[in-house]
């Protein structure tokens, strides 16, 4: 691992994480917040400690995530188009999500977790199970048989949320239409705790197999020689970024790119040992996430853009020029 | 030591079988797989580095069925360069090597001095010292087939298992590979070498195993079981046979070229 170079990215992180909750449509300033409770900056201190604070961290941990997702599965499938969605987690939760807004007497509430997010998880694992349990042979899974599920999923749910959209009222339509845009606007901070119970597991277990996924990038036969028990690596990996990116995505629904530019963007600025790619990922995306929130809040004020669009913006060209790009073999 | 007894393997809807009868891999020496193509050699490497479980038969590894132990204590052990050996990332010499410590480290796979020093070592001894920050992609395919040797190497193993490793080098480089394993050899590793150069064989190999559509043909001394008649039986050649000059071991032409260029 490079230590500086993950310090470097750490630090740009927490730059991020100090700057932008300060971005917005109301201008706040820090005399506004560090003033008593009761003077009459209040709604100002309100809006920064419950809505900017929580927002900037939930983009944080959303972008870093789906960076972190990105950057395992990038490796795992020995593929650089693979995103945490192209295993069907975005569709799947998608449905799931579709399925409680057009039916509201089905609404659940548990702890922290709201009726859309659960179902959204709820899609997701279903997807992560059926398309593991068809991967699995007798020599371990297949990440080939794994990745065509995990597209095939992708489609059947397409169609069965094209054929909800025709089935459903304007109303929920609007809700569902605002949910795929992906978006971070949270007010409090019970969005991220109820992050914290899959996301956390689920990321440790990625970062503890960072030096076994540099032995994923060779051959499978280098790699078993040089002692890696690829099918236990293989299975935690993907059990762990499956949830991982689940947790995030039903939370935000499905913001796309991040996942994808991330990873390739740390890997030519810094290498490839993994255990430097994965940290490094985390830091990366949660800052590209937040200032894209923080330019979705404040382009068209007072009006908010969901994030999803400006990440759609940026990445769109960046995936199209990294496609045409000559060195794609080597990412 | 690695033991191989009475291996019988068939590949799923094949009718093809690999048969062997029990031999075993020795340190200190070097150990030839000679076949054609399709004979099992490196099915046979495969099964003694524990990749492949054979349908009937037992692998033993320091007296232990290697079935049951870990990758990573086996890797300790064994030493195993594939055919093929790629990376999907272009990473530099020195990461590759280090990744060949990976059975020594612990959780974090943090190095200690112990590390450097095997690291160091392996990149020396592949002669890889002045490539050691090149990545990948800036070798030759020698010089990568000894990046990856050297990532081998690093994990300090007793026996070195190689599938073909030579196929890509010159002739001065298949000499100055085949003077390494036997450096290697001398210091006390065991080397078991798949090629198809029955010269370079006969000339550093102490021992050769004689593969033929999955059936052992012939063992032993390179000075004894390099003839005629197990060539022909191999490979269904003809070949002319003499004496390497400084000591006298076997080399052997094939006749069909020679007749071809005399018409």
């Amino acid at each position: 691992m490079n230590k500086k170079t993950v310090i470097l990215y750490a630090l740009l992180f927490c730059a991020v994480a100090v700057i932008s909750p300060w971005i917005g449509p109301e201008s706040i300033t820090p005399s506004d917040v560090f003033s008593p409770a009761f003077a009459a900056t209040a709604p100002a201190k309100e809006i920064f400690l419950y809505q900017r604070i929580p927002r900037v961290l939930l983009a944080l941990i959303a972008g870093g995530t789906l960076a972190l997702t990105g950057a395992v599965f990038q490796v795992l499938f020995r593929n650089p188009l693979v995103e945490p969605f192209t295993l069907g987690i975005s569709g799947s939760s998608a449905l799931g999500a579709f399925i409680i807004i057009l039916y509201p007497s089905l609404w659940v509430k548990w702890g922290p977790f709201s009726s859309v997010q659960l179902f959204a998880a709820l899609g997701a694992g279903a997807c992560l199970f059926l398309i593991y349990s068809l991967s699995q042979r007798p020599e371990g899974v297949s990440i080939y048989t794994l990745l065509l599920a995990g597209v095939t999923i992708s489609i059947i749910c397409s169609g069965a949320i094209l054929l909800l959209t025709y089935l459903s009222d304007p109303h929920s339509l609007v809700v569902f239409q605002h949910w795929m845009m992906g978006g971070i606007d949270v007010i409090g901070y019970k969005s991220l705790y109820s992050l914290s119970p899959l996301l956390i597991p689920a990321a440790a277990v990625l970062f503890f197999h960072s030096k076994e996924l540099n032995h994923m990038a060779l051959d499978d036969e280098m790699a078993v020689g040089h002692g890696v028990d690829i099918k236990t690596v293989r299975r935690n990996v993907f059990i762990g970024g499956g949830v991982a990116a689940a947790s995030v995505v039903s939370v935000v629904g499905p913001i796309g790119f991040v996942g994808l530019i991330v990873p390739h963007a740390v890997r030519r600025l810094s290498g490839f040992d993994q255990r430097t790619v994965l940290p490094c990922s985390f830091f990366l995306g949660g800052a590209v996430l937040a200032l894209c929130d923080a330019a979705a809040r404040t382009i068209i004020a007072p009006t908010e853009l969901p994030v999803g669009i400006i990440t759609a913006v940026i990445g769109g060209p960046l995936f199209i020029r990294l496609l045409v790009s000559r060195r794609i073999h080597k990412l | 030591m690695i033991e191989l007894k009475n291996i019988i393997h068939r590949f799923p809807g094949s009718d093809w079988e690999l048969d062997i009868p029990s031999f075993s891999i020795q340190s200190s020496e070097i150990m030839g797989i000679i076949g054609p193509n399709g004979s099992g050699k490196s099915t046979l490497l495969r099964i003694s580095a524990g990749l492949l479980n054979p349908v009937k038969g037992m692998v033993h590894l320091s007296g232990s069925n290697i079935r049951k132990i870990k990758r990573k204590e086996i890797a300790k052990k064994i030493g195993f360069l594939p055919q093929e050996t790629g990376s999907e990332y272009d990473f530099t010499v020195k990461e590759l090597v280090q990744m060949g410590r990976y059975s020594h480290t612990g959780t974090f796979g943090t190095l200690r001095s112990t590390d450097f020093e095997a690291i160091r070592e392996s990149i020396k001894s592949t002669d890889m010292e002045k490539m050691s920050n090149r990545r990948l992609s800036q070798l030759s395919g020698g010089e990568k087939k000894r990046a990856f040797l050297a990532s081998v190497l690093a994990q300090n193993p007793d026996i070195l298992l190689l599938d073909e490793p030579t196929s890509s080098l010159d002739i001065h480089r298949q000499g100055q590979f085949f003077h390494l394993l036997l450096g290697l050899a001398k210091q006390g590793m065991g080397v078991v070498v798949v090629t198809h150069d029955v010269n370079f064989a006969s000339l550093f190999c102490q021992k050769l195993i004689f593969l033929s559509d999955g059936k052992l043909i012939s063992k032993g001394d390179p000075k004894t079981v390099i003839s005629k008649e197990i060539i022909k039986e191999v490979y269904g050649e003809d070949v002319l046979l003499g004496r390497h000059p400084e000591t006298n071991n076997p080399f052997l032409l094939p006749r069909l070229l020679i007749k071809k260029s005399n018409e």
